[in-house]
């Protein structure tokens, strides 16, 4: 029925509840119930990654290079179904990578909260949403899955449930998501309205003879700014600084890493294949929103004092950088979104699980407080710097690339605005540099001891530390040696013919 | 037939617009999470109404708008689950009082 | 050649640089390994001379990048061998020489690792067959130089100073990929060799903009006119880091650059002309701002910008003998300047100061120091028989020998503006009183012996590569029977300025610095003109001060756009449907409905 991977990891986000229960009850430890059930996690993700390596050997093998499985024994066109292409593999894998290393992480990180169980099982489930919706075959499948991650995320949000940072964060969290989300399946409803059925590629294909009608704009337009909230495109993003700081530090590194990718990635998704740029003209629009959200990001970051909300809105102007290159609508801008989602996700996880463990250390956000300690713990402090390093697109790091693809795409669209756009792009790297050097990395790195510094005395935690160092090492070797996830990349961009591949793939002949 | 579907479409979008304009003006928490229940209704009787267009009624559609009734009720408990926690800590219920977290 | 010289001699550095934090439980085995490291790399660079000779020069390359179908490759040309031959040469001397001058710093680990990596990436940059390889080389040394400025790290000038570099740069750097993705997009390759021939199709005035474009990375790197104002802060680095980096490798990239696209671009006079009027612009801002300096570093950065002006210049004269005087003074240079900052920095590590009032009659103090530095400082004011007499006539002569009498006057009253502040900087650092601050040291200890040999053979090197123009120029050009055209009279033109030129600097510096008949301070005084001129020069035309209040300017702006986040939900419900309607109109107004 479902494929290996997401039955995988519902069996475990149902087993670890169980587990940690038993846990509970048998030992008198915390200790126990906490690495049992991170362990679980750790196992069920591992497992998810491996059968997901399996799935792109036998992807390779296929001719269309799609796999399909269908829900419900129905004629194809109105089933639901799953579907798992080059695009989707490639976002997936960059989640259950870093997921990977958040549950590592979380193991040792989660050791002050009173309810591991529950943060695992979440933690879990958030993931299964992301793979379920990235795998979705069509457009209720993906809403089910899409809210199953949005609601644990909400959850995790308020983790720390006796702050009130946490549940003001989370509550605005929930409120702007949940109405994006539903403004999104109301969009939906209109598409289902018009073509009769909700299989995105028999949307695609019904769509391909339907000129353009008022209900269908309305469409794309709730279904742009629905999966927008999530997406973080600006003016939709003001839950985003919010959330992100509240949030633990390892759900920072999630959220910010893969879940607005995942926005970013289902806005490609339906962008490309259901909403045919040729008809709808979505691409200048896509322009301005990009630029409107790099910049806003930017220049919102720049003068921010608590280090976690400084990321947060760097994830904005990043997810603008992703926008750019889907407005471009050329080979090497979309195939540099993409690149720049798997890039993103290494880069902004590891900033925010290095600078986790720097403020579970030190006790404070605040940067000036901050001020020196990836100076005291060098093991951290390296890390941090390639992440931030890479964030600018500084090479050899793996940032770099997407952004010279970016770039590229914007110049090979060759018209005036994409140019412009181009500049506006560089401009802001530079920009970004104002606060990821002369903020983040000067300030944490660079300058003297505060005197909250010098009072930390604990040594670094392991676990931590090693899945920090190994989200650098990716970095390193994927900026030194591309060809390795471009190789996906390159099969994952969506062109006129992949499209017509999709839609044969699911529908059949017919 | 055509006069019932139009009439749903109609009453949907003026539910979406009620509950948009809702989500703006409110003040009170509780009231948020019932134009928030409201949009998800909005969003299901646009499934209901689109499910009678064709000779057949699509039952596909139904099975949605079951579905997205659970999903609006786990939305629903997770806001409410919330707001209990809001009064704990503002010891308030209006949404505009929440502006600790800003610039 | 050794085997795979073109990859070993910048794989052997960067792997090195991987290396040494592994082997930072000792201090004399990092020391030992660097320089081990160094002088393998430098000896595989130098293997390839013989190269140049041989009929065919092999080219390896490897399929890298699947989307922009590029293939890693090195390339093997005069220009590239002789570029990583100075890189790894200097890099070695510089290496062998921070053994006693870093012998006291705790930080040596990443010093070290940061030098071998800045000489794996300086030497990886010229070597790369194709613009993509070299926008990440050109972007390891700039990340290299931000890190070694700021090495200092406990200061806060050196912190601001690194951070500046690395931005300011980073401004050129954004010009130059637009122009790489310009020219990828407009040719379809990114490759030197077929670049050349690829480019002959497209149209003159993108091919201009293209040019003007990837040459603004090479304003960045090179501190030209008018992204210059990081490499004077550059500065608060260690002294081999300035010799290094500073003057005698990093900021030649731009040179290189412009050497290595100058078969590209050189169709578009406007380019050439662009180049060489920036060229001479900043080799005489940059003198006059050497001439008020009291920094003795600063006054060699502001020397280092000037000197690479005239290779600018010599660039965008637009012929191959052009390009030869720039290749010719860029080897001169490298040498007189790294021999230069290496003198000074002895006597930074000793007295412990860099302001050249607290010095003063140094010259017994340090007599070896003080000839090599004589040595270096003849050349660089270029005085006959050193290095920097021929390699500055030649581009003033070929100036000339072009037409371009505005670039030769420029250049010449920049001639003269050199000696002047040479010698200024020779008499108040070597000569005279000894100040106060020297008086007053208790003991000055005394550069080791490694600090002494490095400086022995660059001034070896300044004496002799003067004398080398005839083999260089058959090392350059070594397939074509290429000839210097020079008529006898000109070169008797050329004579005759640079005669002048040290004449008419010497005479005011000897004047004001050595007999100290008129005091400096009194002229400046004198008039509010010449204050004026002062405080302009002091300033450094202001370029500082505008980016810096560019910078705060958008820092305020900023920090009042933060208000726009109010954090109250009521407000970003409004915001959802205020987007909806922007959406709605948008759509109506662009899409085509």
């Amino acid at each position: 029925m479902f494929t290996n991977i997401i039955d995988t990891l519902f069996i475990y986000a149902i087993s670890i509840p169980v587990a940690g229960y038993l846990c509970k009850k048998l030992f008198k430890k915390d200790d126990i119930e906490r690495i049992v059930t991170g362990l679980l996690t750790l196992i069920g993700i591992g497992l998810a990654f491996f059968y997901l390596y399996a799935m792109y050997r036998h992807l390779q093998g296929l001719p269309l290079m799609i796999h399909v499985e269908h829900l419900l024994e129905v004629s194809p066109p109105v089933a639901s179904c799953l579907e798992i292409d080059f695009l989707g593999l490639f976002v997936a894998g960059t989640a259950l990578t870093l997921s990977l290393f958040v549950a590592l992480y979380s193991i040792q990180y989660v050791k002050e909260y009173e309810n591991p169980t529950a943060y695992f099982t979440l933690l879990t489930l958030m993931v299964t949403g992301i793979i379920g919706a990235v795998f979705a075959g069509d457009l209720f499948t993906l809403f089910v899955f899409w809210e199953l991650m949005s609601l644990s995320a909400y959850f995790l949000v308020a983790f720390k449930k006796h702050t009130w940072e946490a549940i003001e964060a989370s509550f605005k969290y929930l409120v702007m998501c949940a109405a994006g989300n539903l403004t999104a399946l109301y969009g939906i409803s209109l598409l289902y309205g018009v073509t009769g059925t909700l299989n995105i590629a028999g949307v695609i294909y019904t769509l391909k003879n339907t000129a353009l009608t008022p209900v269908l704009l309305l469409a794309l337009i709730m279904i742009v700014i629905g999966f927008g909230v999530e997406g973080s495109i600006v003016p939709l993003h003001t839950w985003l600084p919010d959330a992100h700081p509240a949030a633990p530090s390892s759900i920072s590194a999630m959220l910010s890493g893969i879940v607005i990718e995942t926005g970013g990635y289902v806005l490609i998704r339906m962008l490309t294949y259901v909403f045919d740029p040729t008809i709808y003209h979505w691409q200048m629009i896509m322009l301005f929103l990009a630029i409107i959200t790099m910049t806003t990001g930017n220049i919102m970051a720049l003068r921010q004092e608590d280090v976690k909300r400084l990321l947060a809105y760097s994830s904005v102007a990043q997810m603008g950088y992703i926008y750019f290159g889907l407005s471009t609508l050329t080979g090497t801008g979309l195939a540099g979104s993409l690149f720049h989602i798997f890039n993103h996700a290494m880069g902004k996880g590891l900033a925010f699980l290095a600078v986790g463990i720097l403020i579970a250390l030190a006790g404070t956000r605040n940067i000036d407080e901050l001020s020196g300690i990836g100076r005291k713990y060098k093991f951290i402090g390296v890390p941090l710097t390639i992440a931030i390093l890479s964030l600018c697109g500084t090479p050899p790091l793996s940032g770099f690339w997407s952004e010279l693809f970016i770039i590229i795409g914007a110049v090979e669209a060759k018209t005036t605005p994409f140019i412009i756009g181009a500049l506006i792009m560089l401009f802001n790297v530079v920009l970004s540099i104002g606060y990821y050097m002369f903020v983040v990395f000067k300030k944490l790195i660079w300058n003297p001891y505060s005197p909250t510094v010098e009072k930390v005395t604990e040594r670094t935690p392991v676990l931590m530390t090693i899945s920090v160092w190994a989200l650098a090492l990716i970095i390193v070797i994927v900026g030194i040696y591309p060809k390795i996830v471009l190789d996906i990349v390159k099969l994952a961009v969506p062109t006129s013919e992949r499209i017509a591949e999709y839609i044969a793939a699911i529908l059949g002949s017919s | 037939m055509f006069e019932a579907t139009h009439l749903m479409l109609i009453a949907s979008s003026i539910l979406y617009a009620v509950s948009i304009c809702a989500l703006i003006t409110r003040r009170n928490i509780i009231q948020v999470a019932i134009a928030l229940e409201i949009l998800i209704d909005a969003a299901n009787m646009n499934f209901i109404a689109f499910s009678n267009m064709g000779l057949l009624i699509d039952p596909v559609a139904h099975a949605i708008v079951i579905t997205s009734i659970v999903i609006g009720g786990c939305v629903e408990t997770a806001i409410l689950a919330l707001a209990v926690y809001v009064y704990k800590h503002y010891r308030t219920l209006d949404v505009r009082e929440l502006h600790r977290l800003r610039w | 050649m050794l085997p795979h010289a073109p990859w070993l001699s910048w794989i052997i550095p960067l792997v090195g640089a991987a290396i040494v934090p592994l082997l930072s439980f000792r201090r004399r085995l990092v020391e030992a390994f660097s320089v081990i490291v160094a002088f393998t790399a430098a000896a595989f660079a130098f293997s390839m001379i013989p190269e140049v000779f041989k009929a065919e020069l092999p080219v390896e390359k490897h399929i890298w990048l699947p989307i922009l179908n590029v293939k890693a490759g090195v390339i093997l040309d005069p220009l590239s061998i002789f570029m990583a031959s100075v890189a790894t040469g200097i890099g070695a001397l510089c290496i062998l020489y921070s053994i006693a001058y870093m012998s006291e710093h705790p930080g040596y680990t990443r010093y070290y690792s940061l030098m071998l990596l800045f000489v794996g990436g300086m030497t990886g940059l010229v070597m790369a067959s194709n613009m993509v390889q070299l926008y990440i080389f050109w972007e390891v040394v700039g990340l290299c130089s931000c890190f070694l400025i700021g090495f200092y790290y406990d200061q806060e000038k050196a912190r601001h100073a690194g951070l500046k570099a690395f931005i300011v740069t980073r401004v050129g750097d954004a010009s130059l990929m637009i122009g790489l993705a310009l020219l990828y997009v407009s040719t379809g390759t990114v490759d030197f060799l077929q670049l050349a021939n690829a480019v002959k199709g497209i149209d003159m005035g993108l091919l201009t903009i293209t040019g003007l474009l990837v040459f603004g990375g090479a304003i960045g790197k090179s501190a030209q006119v008018p992204l210059f104002v990081w490499l004077p802060d550059a500065m608060e680095g260690p002294s081999t880091v300035s010799a290094l980096i500073h003057a005698a490798t990093m900021v030649k990239a731009g040179v290189y650059l412009a050497a290595r696209t100058f078969p590209i671009f050189s169709a578009s006079t406007t380019w050439l002309l662009f180049v060489s009027w920036i060229g001479a612009i900043t080799a005489f801002m940059a003198a006059t701002m050497a001439m008020v300096s009291k920094d003795i570093k600063r006054v060699l950065a502001y020397s280092t910008m000037s000197q690479i002006g005239y290779m600018m210049t010599a660039v965008g004269i637009g012929t191959m003998a052009g390009i030869f005087a720039s290749q010719f003074h860029l080897m001169s240079h490298a040498i007189f300047k790294a021999l230069l900052f290496l003198a000074a920095g002895c006597i930074i590590h000793s007295i412990g100061t860099r302001n050249m009032d607290e010095m003063g009659g140094l010259k017994d103090v340090f007599p070896l120091v003080y000839i090599t530095f004589l040595i270096g400082a003849f050349s660089l004011a270029g005085i006959p028989p050193f290095n920097g007499f021929w390699s500055k006539g030649l581009i003033i002569l070929e100036t000339i020998n072009e037409g371009f009498y505005g670039l030769a006057i420029l250049s010449s009253i920049t001639a003269i503006i050199t000696v002047f502040y040479t010698f200024r900087m020779l008499f108040l650092t070597f000569h005279g009183e000894k100040s106060e601050y020297v008086k007053k040291l208790k003991h000055i200890h005394m550069p080791g012996i490694t600090m002494y040999i490095p400086l022995l053979v660059l001034a070896a090197g300044c004496i002799i590569s003067g004398f080398l123009e005839h083999n260089f120029l058959e090392f350059m050009f070594p397939h074509e029977s290429f000839h210097l055209h020079i008529p006898e009279n000109l070169m008797l033109i050329e004579y005759t300025i640079s005669f002048l030129a040290i004449v008419i600097g010497l005479v005011p510096a000897y004047l004001l610095y050595f007999r100290k008949t008129i005091s400096p301070e009194k002229i400046v005084k004198s008039s509010s003109i010449t204050y004026a001129l002062y405080k302009l020069l002091e300033n450094g035309y202001f370029f500082d001060k505008f980016y810096y209040s560019l910078s705060y300017a958008v820092r305020d702006f900023a920090q009042s756009f933060r208000k726009t986040h109010t954090g109250v939900l009521s407000n970003n419900m409004l915001a959802i449907v205020a987007m909806m309607i922007i959406l709605i109109i948008l759509f109506i107004t662009f899409g085509g409905v």
